[in-house]
């Protein structure tokens, strides 16, 4: 019930951050490092859930005709239901992971607006970003979860 | 044993593939099957998180007016004041047009022209990816703005001249308190033009954010066209007025192997139209709704 609650509230905020900074002309998925994050920390399945219902709210927000979003933030967030929420031992595989996740959510728009030399040193940019926020993210979760006695990491060192 | 285990990775491999296009089947139905009234929603839910923002930033940006030197807060106020007059007039005017077109219909028997009514409203939220294509406002249904109607933008003149309305896209989503504009590049946006000195008429549509452009289709073939050419609307549909300035004709984009005004199958000729204000800069706009 209190990952529920813990879900809830930090998506409602991470996408209002979000498609805030994305107004100022900033590019950085908040919720596309918290989910993955959260899925290996806390729980897989109701990250995938959240990611689902977010990525789609995240898309009519925005005004998109397609749900982007909606089906690449669960796909990001996928590998963590089979790796049964092992999270990865190495900080280089987290650094890699988070400068991953900026191109990947770019995908849909490759087409159109990345051709520009902007655009493009704008992804680079936040790929540069991702690969510091996403451990940091990763690292605030962690303590929350603990802090909370929630989800894999909270239930292991001795939570509800 | 192993051939087992061989068994269980491949229906593993199965299964991991299989997952992902479920998932984007189930997402992709949902989304269109309930697209309406959840867009709505959310829009609607997250709406006092951004105008709370949006409160902040006027704030601040009060603030920041309030520290410029009195003598430039002063000459603005005049230059204002100046601007507000000569609008004033240019309303007086129109005011009195509109008395005599009434007088006029009525006369000659023709249906009431209804009109439009203007709301103000500002950008409040964008993304970086379709930045030039387009953008929410902060009005929506509960307003009176509904889809398709047109959203105008100011183009400012030099030296302090009256601003003129110019353009900037068309309404192509609602909820009740926020509208999605798509923009006079956007391929979503189409509209009935005319060109103002060849008096010729077509259709609109957006080329996308790449070129910055919009391709005017469906020109007589007759017509003589040249670039610099204004591109107004053509008043045909319910909810455009005429007259309006949208953009000006203008050389193929980059990468396009056309010439400023081709044929369209022999039958037609199209040409390309660079919007009269950029959609990069628009920050308020008006939306003009039928009374």
């Amino acid at each position: 019930m209190y990952a529920f609650f813990y879900f809830t509230s930090c998506s409602i905020l991470l996408l209002v951050a979000e498609t805030l900074l994305r107004s100022a002309g900033l590019t950085l998925p908040l919720l596309g490092f918290f989910f993955p994050a959260a899925a290996f920390i806390v729980s897989p399945r109701m990250a995938l859930g959240f990611a689902l219902v977010f990525g789609i709210a995240m898309d009519f927000v925005l005004g998109y005709m397609m749900p982007w979003d909606g089906i690449l933030l669960p796909l990001l967030t996928l590998p963590a239901l089979f790796l049964h929420g092992k999270r990865p031992a190495s900080d280089v595989l987290e650094f890699l992971a988070g400068a991953m996740i900026p191109p990947v959510l770019a995908l849909p728009h490759v087409w159109t607006s990345l051709t520009t030399p902007d655009a493009f040193a704008s992804l680079m940019m936040s790929c540069l970003c991702g690969a510091i926020l996403f451990p940091l993210m990763a690292a605030l979760i962690s303590r929350s979860a603990v802090r909370l006695k929630i989800g894999i990491e909270g239930e292991e060192n001795g939570g509800a | 044993m192993a051939t087992f285990k061989k068994k269980v990775n491949v229906s593993r491999i199965v299964l991991f593939a299989a997952i992902p296009v479920v998932l984007a089947a189930l997402v992709l139905t949902g989304f269109f099957t309930f697209r309406r009234p959840l867009a709505r929603f959310s829009m609607d839910f997250y709406y006092p998180f951004y105008q709370a923002a949006k409160h902040v930033e006027l704030a601040g940006a009060r603030q920041a007016l309030a520290m410029q030197p009195r003598q430039k807060l002063a000459s603005a106020v005049e230059q204002l004041q100046r601007q507000n007059a000569m609008l004033a007039a240019q309303v007086q005017l129109l005011r009195e047009m509109e008395a005599d077109n009434e007088r006029l219909r009525q006369e000659l028997r023709m249906p009431r022209w209804s009109g439009y009514h203007e709301v103000y409203a500002e950008v409040i939220l964008r993304d970086p990816a379709t930045w030039s294509e387009q953008f929410v406002i902060s009005k929506g249904l509960g307003d009176g703005i509904e889809t398709g109607d047109l959203v105008l933008t100011f183009e400012f003149a030099p030296r302090g001249g009256t601003p003129s309305c110019v353009l900037a896209g068309r309404i192509i989503e609602t909820s009740a308190r926020t509208s999605v504009v798509a923009t006079v590049v956007n391929p979503a946006c189409q509209l009935s033009v005319s060109l103002a000195e060849s008096g010729a008429n077509g259709t609109l549509t957006g080329n996308g954010a790449s070129s910055m452009t919009a391709l005017v289709s469906r020109l007589p073939l007759k017509s003589k066209y040249g670039i610099g050419e204004m591109v107004l609307t053509s008043g045909f549909s319910e909810r455009t007025p005429r007259g309006i300035c949208v953009g000006y004709l203008t050389d193929a984009p980059v990468g396009v192997n056309r010439a400023a005004v081709v044929h369209d199958g022999g039958l037609y000729a199209e040409a390309w139209m660079k919007p009269a204000v950029s959609p990069d800069s628009i920050r308020f706009v008006v939306v003009l709704t039928g009374k």
